[in-house]
């Protein structure tokens, strides 16, 4: 089940959810909350000519972030914001730090928001659960599908949050429910 | 509530974020990005109760809180490897 506009301020008051710092009202919708855009975000070196770079993620020495490191570059979104052009790729954040108690029986999924995606903005490649336990802020993977340049700013309203009731809390909220398992 | 015992390797590409690392008891090292407010001041990494167990080689089957960057949710870690949530730092 998802939780209504409701039942999320109600999880944030109990502390089964943290977003911090707090959405204001105008962030929630009848079943979502809409968090916004960090300043910092990591743009993709352009590849030089001539120059050919595969990324082979089934190495046994594939190490992602170390990868994404080379071939990114930190920005801060400037006061003039930042032009995200069509077929272009970023990595960005929500501002806000997210925390899923583990013990809650809650899960979240961070979505799209209708109004970019009409612009031909996503902001997940097909990863948007979050799992219970999941603290720190969102990584979004933001591009532009769309035709012309769109304009991200610090603090837009970049993407929602939907929250889900899970059917049971996760075995790592259990306590001593492991002591029948074995690893054959 | 346990925590695992993990070790600062690198900076994130979030000043937010920091990438840690520790050794599995098959000697595999994984490595994971979390936020630097998951770490405790011991450099511990809340990871709820173990999901499974080998008691004949002292292993726990846990859940990490992110994906490791070789895919992986859940890894066998030693049982010296964690500690209980009120015992850390």
């Amino acid at each position: 089940m998802i939780l209504t506009d409701r039942e999320i301020k109600i999880a944030i008051e109990r502390g089964l959810i943290v977003i911090n710092p707090r959405p204001d009202s105008i962030a929630y919708a009848s079943t979502s909350v809409d968090l916004t855009l960090d300043p910092i975000i990591s743009e993709f070196k352009a590849q030089r000519g001539g120059v050919e770079t595969t990324i082979d993620p089934s190495n046994a020495n594939f190490k992602d972030e170390e990868v994404l490191t080379d071939i990114t570059e930190r920005q801060t979104i400037s006061d003039d914001g930042y032009v995200l052009h069509p077929q272009k790729f970023v990595l960005g954040w929500t501002a806000e730090y997210i925390n899923l108690i583990y013990h809650t029986r809650l899960a979240a999924r961070v979505e799209g928001k209708s109004s970019l995606s009409r612009l031909g903005i996503v902001v997940h490649m097909t990863a948007p659960t979050i799992h219970a336990g999941f603290d720190g802020q969102i990584r979004l993977e933001i591009a532009n599908h769309g035709f012309l340049p769109v304009r991200l700013r610090a603090r837009m309203r970049i993407c929602q949050l939907i929250l889900e009731q899970t059917l049971g809390t996760p075995d790592k909220g259990y306590h001593d429910q492991f002591s029948g398992q074995s690893s054959s | 509530m346990l925590r695992l015992k993990v070790r600062r390797i690198r900076d994130g590409l979030h000043p937010n974020e920091v990438v840690v690392g520790f050794d599995t008891p098959d000697g595999t090292q994984e490595t994971l990005v979390v936020d630097r407010r998951s770490l405790g001041s011991d450099d511990t990494l809340r990871v709820g109760y173990p999901v499974g167990s080998d008691q004949a080689n002292r292993r726990l089957l846990v859940e990490l809180p992110r994906e490791t960057m070789r895919g992986q949710w859940r890894v066998w870690v030693s049982g010296d490897s964690v500690v209980k949530e009120d015992e850390a730092a």
